[in-house]
């Protein structure tokens, strides 16, 4: 299995990297063009991984279920590792306008779900913006498992501080 | 982790550093050596410790927030230019040229005082980026809360993948990029609201959503993006003019633009690989 997820791999540069494949050239993402569309320019979605034969890891049992079940490529990691699910918490990370804390859940090396623990903010302008992003930084996060951007350029102070509680997330999943 | 020890396969080093009021992620690939044993990790860590060091003290030196911070003493004329650090004539020097190439769109003096915070980030962004290169670690990325700085490649015959966050639709991207040596900087009046100032108008600038600058460094890239959003309408055909840059603009109204140049950049999407 080539596109092996690597979640656990510690090679985090920005939100969608922190959940991209290591693999070189496998290009996961499809351009979309939009044409008389209001919102922006013409985006470039994130097209859903392409589905994958998911192999039961011998012995293996679920413990929980989490999150989408949507099939994305399973990885053949190491075989002491089932396919169970575990949920490890990030660090909670201060930023400019607030405090956020994001925990991942693992099925695998694959990230089923994302939830945010702790989201406050330090004033009613910052909870408004944080009740718009956070909820679209964890679909984001999601679905930036079939991306392979290295890096990305236009992050924001939400999104920064998101992204290093998940990277602790993952990286306490490494332990 | 077997795919990480594969004889093709670099390592990766990555930190992040909380500095600046945003974080900044260093990003270091080396290439496995010969003998197939991993490079050492603690010569990766000491060159990310010194760039890390050199952010710090330019956050302290620059810092408007703080009192007695150079930049501040400099402002309240405590501190003659000839007086001050190095690091810091040089910001005024290049405040003052980046003022003449934006044909003022750039001001480090709108705000009525002197706040060179428009181009320390990208500078020292850049400076941390050749620490990595004289340590030895010429391949290497460092983003500092959207800001690119890109150095070498990433692995074996790769080229950086970057995406650049589209302004209004979170979870999409305006541009996917295959960049080598680049710089990436990417202004905008997303999720915090407008925060760039038109220093001719005095108003805020909200004709535009964001501006992405490709250049060969992040110090004038960073620069032109912000003065870019602040030109609103007028900024396309200033970019286009720009040598050695490419750029793509996306407008309030959901209008984008880019140049030819950026176009060739963005890769070959779905079925290409």
């Amino acid at each position: 299995m080539r596109r092996a997820v690597i979640a656990t791999a510690g090679t985090v540069v920005g939100l969608v990297a922190l959940l991209g494949y290591k693999s070189s050239g496998a290009v996961n993402v499809q351009r979309v063009s939009v044409g008389a569309d209001p919102s922006g320019p013409p985006a470039t979605t994130v097209a859903p991984a392409t589905s994958a034969p998911t192999t039961a890891a011998p012995g293996g049992k679920t413990v929980t279920t989490a999150g989408p079940t949507t099939a994305g490529p399973t990885t053949a990691g190491p075989t002491t590792t089932g396919p169970a699910t575990r949920t490890y918490d990030g660090q909670l990370v201060t930023y400019l306008y607030g405090n956020i804390e994001v925990a991942a859940t693992l099925d695998g090396h694959r990230i089923v779900n994302v939830t945010v623990p702790q989201n406050s903010a330090v004033d009613g302008r910052s909870a408004m913006i944080n009740s718009e992003a956070v909820p679209e930084l964890v679909q984001e996060a999601l679905a930036a498992q079939g991306v392979n951007f290295d890096v990305v350029s236009g992050a924001t102070y939400t999104s920064d501080a998101f992204a290093q509680s998940l990277q602790s997330a993952l990286s306490a999943a490494e332990r | 982790m077997s795919e990480l020890t594969a004889p093709s396969a670099w390592a990766r080093a990555v930190h992040h550093e909380a500095v600046m009021g945003t974080v900044v992620t260093f990003d270091v690939r080396t290439a496995a050596p010969a003998d197939g044993k991993p490079p050492p990790a603690e010569g990766v860590a000491a060159a990310v410790e010194a760039a890390v060091g050199w952010l710090h003290w330019v956050d302290t030196t620059f810092s408007t927030y703080q009192y007695g911070s150079e930049v501040n003493r400099f402002d309240r004329g405590e501190l003659a230019a000839a007086d001050c650090c190095a690091e810091l004539r040089h910001i005024l020097a290049l405040c003052h040229e980046l003022h003449g190439a934006t044909g003022g769109f750039f001001d480090a003096w709108a705000t009525a005082r002197f706040d060179p915070s428009g181009v320390v980030k990208g500078w020292s962004i850049e400076q941390a980026s050749s620490i990595l290169v004289a340590a030895g670690f010429p391949d290497h990325a460092i983003d500092g809360g959207g800001d690119i700085r890109l150095r070498g490649r990433p692995g074996p015959g790769r080229s950086w993948e970057v995406g650049v966050r589209h302004p209004r639709r979170r979870g999409a991207y305006s541009a996917a990029l295959s960049l080598g040596e680049a710089a990436v900087a990417t202004s905008g009046t997303y999720e915090r609201g407008a925060h760039v100032i038109n220093p001719i108008t005095g108003r805020p600038a909200t004709e535009l959503a964001s501006v992405t600058v490709i250049g060969p460094e992040l110090t004038t890239a960073d620069a032109y993006a912000t003065a870019a959003l602040a030109m609103g309408a007028d900024a396309p055909g200033w970019l286009a003019d720009l040598d050695g840059y490419e750029a793509q603009v996306a407008s309030e109204q959901g209008r984008g633009w880019s140049t030819a140049g950026f176009k060739r950049l963005e890769r070959q999407l779905l079925g290409s690989s």
